[in-house]
């Protein structure tokens, strides 16, 4: 019998690249790679640690996990990893938790902060 | 000119007097705010923080206990390399062995030095960036 769950996660994957992505570009150290990713949860943060406050910019990137491919292996993402979108970096870096992704159906969720404008 | 600005000020001009292993340029906050981009490069910002007199003789003379912080911060290029952690901590050492090597700002006679903490485990962790804050006691009479 079909898995409908898994089709459907498959063909919503799909539709999100074609109709929901801009083509961004994910490097680590001097590989990178195009993909097609959704600009998720926006947030703007602040640390306010020992006095001295330091504001972010946090974005989260949708990417088809399979599409992570760096140096021809497929690869999960790590922090110190930057995403370009446009004029824009992004590093990926933890949030509270220390969680830097999530799997979200056939995607990677990546959390990111705003480094360079 | 307040006292506490007097003396954070001639912290600052001291730092900008000096060369260090790392070229810096201080300048004084009243609040170290930072936008992450901005981080890229070295900050050390210089905070006055508090200020206590206390009367020592009956004819009203007094004392003032000062609190003055010097910041230094920079978001981590390298990924995963200590040695650029490290060298920062010697840099926030080599702030500190000057500054107490100085002794006296504005009339101020320094006293005591907290560098607390050495880095910020959040900033490291959530941000990667080194935040290290040195905390300079001075009294004037």
């Amino acid at each position: 019998m079909t898995d409908l769950i898994q089709t459907g996660v498959a063909w919503h994957d799909v539709q999100r690249k074609a109709y929901l992505s801009r083509l961004v570009t994910y490097q680590r150290g001097l590989d990178s790679v195009s993909v097609g990713a959704t600009l998720g949860t926006f947030e703007e943060e602040g640390f306010d640690e020992s006095g001295s406050i330091i504001r972010t910019r946090r974005i989260d990137f949708v990417v088809t996990a399979a599409d992570l491919i760096l140096d021809g292996a497929v690869v999960k993402p790590i922090p110190g990893d930057r995403i370009v979108e446009g004029t824009d970096t992004y590093e990926v870096l933890a949030v509270a938790g220390g969680e830097i992704y999530k799997i979200v159906g056939k995607a990677f969720r990546i959390h990111t902060r705003l480094i360079d404008e | 000119m307040a006292l506490i600005i007097d003396i954070a000020d001639a912290i600052v001009s001291s730092l900008n007097d000096h060369e260090f292993s790392q070229d810096l340029t201080a300048e004084r906050k009243y609040l170290p705010i930072f936008e992450l981009p901005e981080m890229a490069e070295l900050h050390v910002t210089v905070v006055a923080q508090s200020l206590e007199r206390t009367e020592i003789t009956k004819d009203g003379t007094d004392r003032a206990d000062v609190q003055v912080a010097v910041f230094v911060q920079k978001k981590l290029a390298k990924i995963e390399d200590d040695g650029e952690v490290d060298d920062l901590m010697d840099l926030a050492q080599e702030i500190v062995l000057y500054l107490e090597g100085i002794g006296t700002f504005g009339g101020a006679v320094w006293s005591k030095t907290e560098h607390n903490p050495v880095v910020l485990p959040e900033h490291l962790d959530k941000l990667r960036q080194f935040t290290s804050v040195i905390t300079l006691s001075l009294t004037a009479m």
